[in-house]
Order: C-alpha cells, then structure tokens, then sequence
C-alpha cells in the first residue's frame, strides 16, 4: 500500500504550470523589465537634466555677480607724487588699484584697501601716504574722479575733498571731475589724469618739454615750469612758433579739465 | 534588477513548484495568472544574491504563500468576481489523485502548507519554521493536525502515513 507520501508525490506531481501561464508570465516580465529599464533611463536623464540646469543657473548666477560686482564703473587717481589709481564697482567698493609710480606701488603695498567703501579706501591711502612723508604743508595734493554714475559725482567728490581735507589740512588740494577720454589719453602714457593735464598745459607753453622728460616732475613742479614758461611763451606765441609736443599729448581729446568740474581746493 | 535571462530560467525551473502553490491556495486562473507575475516580477527585482538553489527556491515559495495570502487581502477581490475568474482550474488532476487533491484542498491554508513542503518538497519541520516564519513546535502541531484531518477525511484505508 502507498503511503501518503506517495500518493501526495503522485498527485502534485500532476500539477505542473500551464505553458500558457509560463509565456504570459515571461511575456509580462519582459515587457516590465523594460519598461522599469525605461524609466530608470528617464529618471537618470532626469536627474542628470536637474543637475545639470542647477549647476547652469549656479554657474550663470556666479558669473553674473562677478560681473556685477568686478565691473568699474568709478576710477578716482591720486597724485601728490605717489600716483595711484582706485578703481570702484557699481557699489562703490575697491575692486582694483593701480600705481603709475615707484611711490604709488610702495603706498599701494602698506594700504589694503581692496573691497573696502571710497570714502574708507581714500582715508587709508592718505593714512599711508601722510605716514610716507608726502603731501606736507607745501605739496599740491591733485585727486580726479570720472564715474558713470553721474547723479552721484558731486557727493562722491565732495565727499573725497573732505576726507583728504581731514588728513591734509594745510596741503593745496585740487579735486575734479574728468571725462573718460581724458583717462584715457593719461592711461595711454601711463600718467595720472591730473600729470597728463598738468604736462599737456606745459607743453602749450614751452615746446621744448616733453612728456617723458615731465614725467618724473611732481604736479606742483609742473605748474610752477608752466608759470614760469608762460611769459615766454605768450612772446614766442606772438612770433608765431607751435609746440609738436602739445599735439602729441592732447591728441585731440580736450582741453585741460575738459568737461571737469574745479573743487574749491587751494590753488 | 535581474536580467532577461535569468526571468526567464526562473519561470522555467521554478514555475511548477509556483503553480502547485497556487493551487492549493487560489480557485481561479487569473489569481493564478496574478501570483504568478507578482513572485517572479518579485525575483527580478530581488537584487541580493541567494546562497544556493535550495535557498533560492526557499524564498520563491515563501513569497508564492505570501502572495496567495494578499489575494485574499484584497478589498477589491474579496468583493468583486467577473467572469472571467469563473474559469477553468484543475482540468489536468487525474481521477485517481482528485480525492486526495480534495481533502488537502479542504484542509486550512496553514495545515496546506506544512502538508505540501513536508510531504512533497521533503522539508524538515525546522525548514518549514523558516519559510514560514513560524515557531518550530507550531509547524509540528500543525502537521500533526494536518495528517490527522486528512485521516480522517480519507480513512484508514487511504491513508498509511
């Protein structure tokens, strides 16, 4: 006799899974495999397009504020010898400096004034160059500004004349505004705007001055030649010679403070 | 997830153990039909590794009961009957099988199972704990109960286990 072990064996023997349940199952699992395969795909791609955009938008942002921030917009140069130049951002914040001298690279090298506000850089500056000993009693302390924020030209210069005024108060102090075809032309002969205009008025009157022959003068030193040459020069004016130098330096740019705007310093 | 190939040597090697589960838990095919794609989409998507065939198979019939069990969970089937499920079932139990088929059938699922992995698949009574996550001494109640009803279902003469 069979025992039931037997007889189970036998009978589930007897079940076995339908050919069409094995296909239709196989059929289905092909069709969900690629459709989950599918999908992982698009998500990845998805995934990948976020990451993608986020770090477009990151990158573009980044580059939009260094933009925003890093672009010069206001240049204020400082000449007493040292000439230096500060360049200001749409903010008013240093972004750079420049120094068209020996002197002005050694008071650039003790004055941080990177990302520091105008009226604070211009306090350090002439912190450092009154500690130097420039700018004393006698010294002609000549600032320009040319921004292109117009509405605030006035107070960025009113506010320049009173801090240097602060740390220099017996120096004569010129301060105005230049147009940026000025800058331009001094940059062109690496002189500070006021140099440039200084030597550009010297060499109306005395032809035999060069720019390079000028260009180590101090501004004080550069008007008193031109004061000194202008007797001179209204006689040779009368017998009728011209300065080649002078051509060369105005290069048709305008006259001495063209456009420029005087501030009340001593004269 | 697992590939194509290996879905498809799983349905091969593995499909009648599925179905003899089934059978002894579900009345329609397209209960069947659905237990079937719900354990081997289960196995595509089962990354781990399994230890050897025998836990391989283990863990199919673990799933296979499982998922009869949810059948029956379903708000939806539990009310719901379309024609469809009226279909066809055992058309391939021989005559001489159909009344020990039946009183295994009349059993409860849990004295169905320890029935089926005890006696056909040679499961020990500690095995059978692990697939269904059961306590030893409970899968012995169970067969011992199991063998019981089904004495008395078949009789004496029919039963010599």
């Amino acid at each position: 006799m069979n025992t039931i072990m037997d007889e189970l064996k036998k009978a589930f023997d007897g079940i076995r899974a339908e050919d069409r349940l094995k296909s239709s199952t196989a059929e289905f699992l092909e069709k969900e495999m690629r459709r989950r395969s599918l999908k992982q795909n698009r998500t990845a791609f998805r995934r990948f397009s976020v990451a993608f955009a986020s770090a477009a938008v990151l990158f573009f942002s980044g580059m939009f504020a260094y933009r925003l921030y890093f672009t010069p917009f206001t240049y204020i140069d400082v000449d007493v010898n040292p000439s230096i130049e500060v360049i200001l951002n749409r903010f008013d914040r240093v972004i750079d400096t420049y120094a068209y001298n020996a002197d002005g690279e050694v008071i650039l090298g003790k004055a941080d004034i990177r990302n520091k506000n105008y009226n604070e850089a211009i306090c350090i500056l002439f912190d450092v160059i009154a500690q130097d000993g420039y700018a004393l009693d006698d010294s002609l302390i000549s600032v320009t500004l040319q921004t292109e924020r117009q509405e605030k030209e006035s107070i960025m210069l009113s506010d320049i004349e009173s801090t240097v005024r602060q740390h220099h108060g017996t120096a004569r102090l010129e301060c105005f505004t230049i147009g940026g075809h000025v800058r331009d032309a001094a940059h062109c002969l690496n002189l500070s705007p006021a140099k440039y205009l200084a030597i550009q008025d010297l060499l109306n009157v005395d032809p035999t001055a060069t720019v390079d022959s000028c260009r180590n003068h101090t501004i004080g030193e550069l008007k008193e030649l031109t004061e000194h040459h202008s007797g001179s020069h209204h006689d040779a004016a009368a017998e009728g010679s011209t300065a080649s130098e002078t051509e060369e330096v105005t290069g048709g740019e305008g006259g001495h403070h063209d456009g420029g705007h005087h501030g009340d310093g001593h004269h | 997830m697992r590939s194509n190939s290996e879905a498809d040597r799983a349905v091969e090697k593995y499909a009648d153990t599925v179905r003899r589960v089934c059978f002894m838990h579900l009345k329609n095919y397209s209960d069947v039909e659905d237990v079937f794609q719900e354990v081997f989409l289960k196995y595509i998507l089962h990354e781990e590794p399994f230890e050897s065939d025998a836990h391989e198979k283990a863990w199919l019939i673990r799933v296979t009961i499982n998922s009869c069990k949810d059948i029956f969970k379903s708000f939806f089937r539990r009310k719901v009957c379309s024609l469809e499920d009226i279909e066809t079932e055992p058309f391939y139990i021989q005559e001489e099988n159909q009344d020990l088929l039946d009183a295994v059938l009349k059993l409860p699922d849990n004295y169905k199972n320890v029935i089926y992995l005890f006696y056909y698949e040679g499961y020990t009574a500690v095995e059978i704990a692990r697939i269904l996550n059961r306590r030893e001494n409970t899968i012995y109640t169970w067969l011992s109960r199991a063998k019981a009803k089904l004495k008395e279902e078949l009789g004496g003469e029919h039963y010599n286990g």
